[in-house]
């Protein structure tokens, strides 16, 4: 039979659909015909393979720039707003490290708000705003705080766990929750 | 002349420019950004910057105390521009800096040629421009104390009163202290509003009844009772004293709450006078609303091309992109990019469209750097003191008569036979007829056999794997 003639063909993934066609023709037409169109089917399979192959070269160098770039792009770390106005040392690695370390509110927040943190004892959400994950009392770095207020807020703390409105150890379980309903992507309770 | 009179040493003190550099402007803390660095270029200027005749730049003399070293200026840049931060300090040492960084962004700026418009609430779902009103009209351009402001149609963009609507709990403590120690000027502010309303009501009376023109012209007299019931009669009801108050204390109207998120009772703003809507939502502005960066009124320039004619974009200029879209830090953004030094939110960020490299994804192999091509259509200062930059995408009719083109990634794999050919041909190749020969393996030039293509490409990902 011709089909065994071009069985050499490297495309044998095309067997299957290639044998079928070429069987209807060689019922359909004369023997002498059969052969080229045969090699024209060939042909338009062979060059559909051959821009696969492209694609996937150009995928493939594609993906391999975008896991070179990825690493360099997390030390990209400012936060650009609008109307910033930036010269060329503001994209400079000295300037970028600068933008990674978190900074502390510069401003008391109880005086502008004229609040006394020891009132504040029984608002745990207030109250853990300046713990840390694990319970701890934040330094007056982080809360910016000035000291008579520091030390209020943490008195307040300890009297909030004294009396057992607030875990020691742990945030609140309400804002644990709140916290964990926001992560599976429910939405808050708030 | 007052400088004649002067002694020798006052007049000196009088025409140094050294004694006419101005205080350092405090730039406003963010409140929210927990991040930042202290040697970022701040979004608008703090303090002058100086420049100094090339003859004295020579030696090194700046006007200063003593000579700034060449190391840092005239041997560093051309154009040395710097700024300083204390005439002498506790070293013996003038401190200055660079101040290149605004003055160059300034200069780029202005080669954009865009006028300054005042701030307008832009809406980019639909295609409606917004409209350009210059700051500089007479009638928008008035402070409090501008003489402009007796025309009845006139608008202000600043007020003598605090913002009350960014206050702290604290400042506003504060801010009510002073009102309640000018008590008596402003009980004497509101006997002359009670004057000019009844002269008002006087006049609409004689009006409608057409007989008492006679008494417009004498002074109107009033006794402390009728006073008392006046100032009765706007507590009684905050619809009117909300006006009064905003008008005698000259403060800023705080932005507009639905009608159903208030109470019955509130005190109500007055008509709004302001320059632009925009600070009726967000506050007044900091600056001139022009920010002095140009003073070009109009936005009606048109660029003639010597060869193309006139054109109705400028033309188009590169921005940078600085943060493509996609995750950062955790969550989907916006790309950001800037034009002159400028940032600004790409607007099209949000389109589906993707027209140059580095925008959706951070690219490392564009050489210096991911930029598109832009056409800035607008520029106002925010109530902030930042520059407002709108801009679109640079079409391919924009750029054509500058023969400037978007960056493409070069291929690094042979283009197919046809398009090959069709550089050296004079005739548009005919895709539908004599279809082009892509596969013989003997012709086959563009990739070697297919075999040995899958078996390199399975090697390099059997590499890439086990790497």
């Amino acid at each position: 039979m011709a089909l065994h003639s071009f069985s050499w063909s490297p495309l044998r993934t095309l067997g299957s659909t290639f044998n079928s066609v070429s069987t209807r023709r060689w019922n359909s037409t004369t023997a002498s015909n059969a052969a080229p169109n045969a090699e024209r089917t060939l042909n338009r399979g062979y060059t559909s393979s051959k821009r696969r192959i492209l694609n996937r070269k150009r995928f493939i160098e594609n993906s391999k720039d975008a896991s070179e770039s990825r690493p360099l792009e997390k030390f990209m770390t400012r936060e650009w707003r609008a109307g910033d106005v930036h010269a060329p040392h503001d994209l400079s690695p000295a300037e970028m490290s600068k933008w990674r370390n978190s900074v502390g509110p510069s401003t008391d927040i109880f005086d502008a708000l004229k609040l006394n943190p020891l009132h504040m004892y029984k608002n745990f959400t207030i109250m853990s705003e300046f713990m840390s994950n694990m319970g701890r009392i934040k330094h007056s770095r982080e809360t910016g705080l000035r000291p008579v207020n520091q030390r209020k807020m943490a008195k307040a703390i300890r009297r909030a766990i004294g009396l057992g409105l607030m875990p020691s150890v742990h945030r609140h379980p309400e804002i644990l929750a709140a916290r964990a309903m926001a992560r599976s992507g429910r939405g808050s309770v708030f | 002349m007052a400088t004649t009179r002067l002694s020798p040493a006052a007049s000196l003190l009088r025409n140094s420019r050294l004694f006419a550099l101005p205080q350092a402007l405090t730039i406003p803390q963010d409140v929210h950004a927990s991040h930042e660095s202290n040697t970022a270029t701040a979004h608008h200027p703090t303090r002058a910057a100086i420049i100094t005749p090339a003859s004295s730049l020579a030696r090194g003399d700046w006007g200063l105390k003593r000579p700034l070293p060449a190391k840092s200026t005239s041997a560093k840049s051309q154009r040395p521009i710097v700024r300083i931060k204390a005439l002498d300090t506790f070293e013996h040492t003038t401190d200055f800096e660079s101040a290149s960084d605004h003055t160059v962004t300034l200069e780029k700026f202005q080669d954009l040629h865009l006028p300054m418009s005042l701030p307008a609430k832009i809406n980019y779902s639909n295609n409606n421009k917004v409209k350009h009103v210059s700051p500089f009209e007479t009638r928008l351009d008035n402070t409090e104390r501008s003489a402009g402001l007796d025309d009845p149609a006139a608008k202000k963009f600043r007020h003598s009163g605090p913002y009350l609507a960014d206050q702290t709990e604290a400042e506003f403590q504060a801010y009510l202290k002073t009102v309640r120690k000018s008590k008596p000027e402003i009980m004497q502010k509101l006997r002359e509003h009670f004057v000019a309303q009844r002269t008002a009501d006087r006049r609409k009376e004689a009006q409608d009844s057409g007989n008492h023109f006679e008494d417009l012209d004498k002074p109107i007299r009033y006794t402390e009772a009728e006073f008392k019931d006046y100032v009765k009669s706007l507590r009684a009801s905050p619809k009117s004293l909300g006006p009064v108050v905003f008008e005698i204390l000259d403060i800023p109207p705080p932005p507009a709450v639905p009608s159903d998120m208030m109470k019955s009772q509130y005190y109500h703003s007055p008509a709004l006078r302001l320059s632009s809507e925009e600070y009726a939502t967000a506050g007044p502005p900091k600056t001139h609303p022009s920010a002095g960066l140009t003073y070009t009124r109009t936005q009606a320039l048109l660029y003639n091309h010597p060869k193309f004619g006139p054109q109705t974009y400028q033309r188009p200029v590169q921005a940078r992109v600085l943060r493509p879209k996609g995750h950062f830090k955790g969550r989907k953004g916006k790309a950001y990019a800037s034009i002159g030094g400028i940032v600004v939110d790409d607007i099209n960020a949000m389109a589906f469209e993707e027209s140059s490299h580095g925008i959706s994804q951070f690219d490392a192999t564009i050489p210096g750097g991911a930029k598109y091509w832009a056409n800035p259509i607008r520029a106002s200062v925010n109530i902030e003191g930042r520059i407002d930059l709108t801009s679109e995408r640079a079409t391919p009719n924009s750029r054509a008569p500058y023969g400037v083109q978007e960056y493409q990634k070069p291929n690094r794999f042979r283009l197919s036979p046809v398009v090959g050919q069709s550089g050296q041909q004079h005739v548009v190749p005919r895709l539908d007829r004599a279809r082009p020969q892509f596969g013989t393996s003997s012709k086959s030039r563009d990739l070697g056999t297919p075999e040995g293509n899958t078996e390199t490409i399975a090697q390099e990902l059997m590499k890439k794997i086990s790497s």
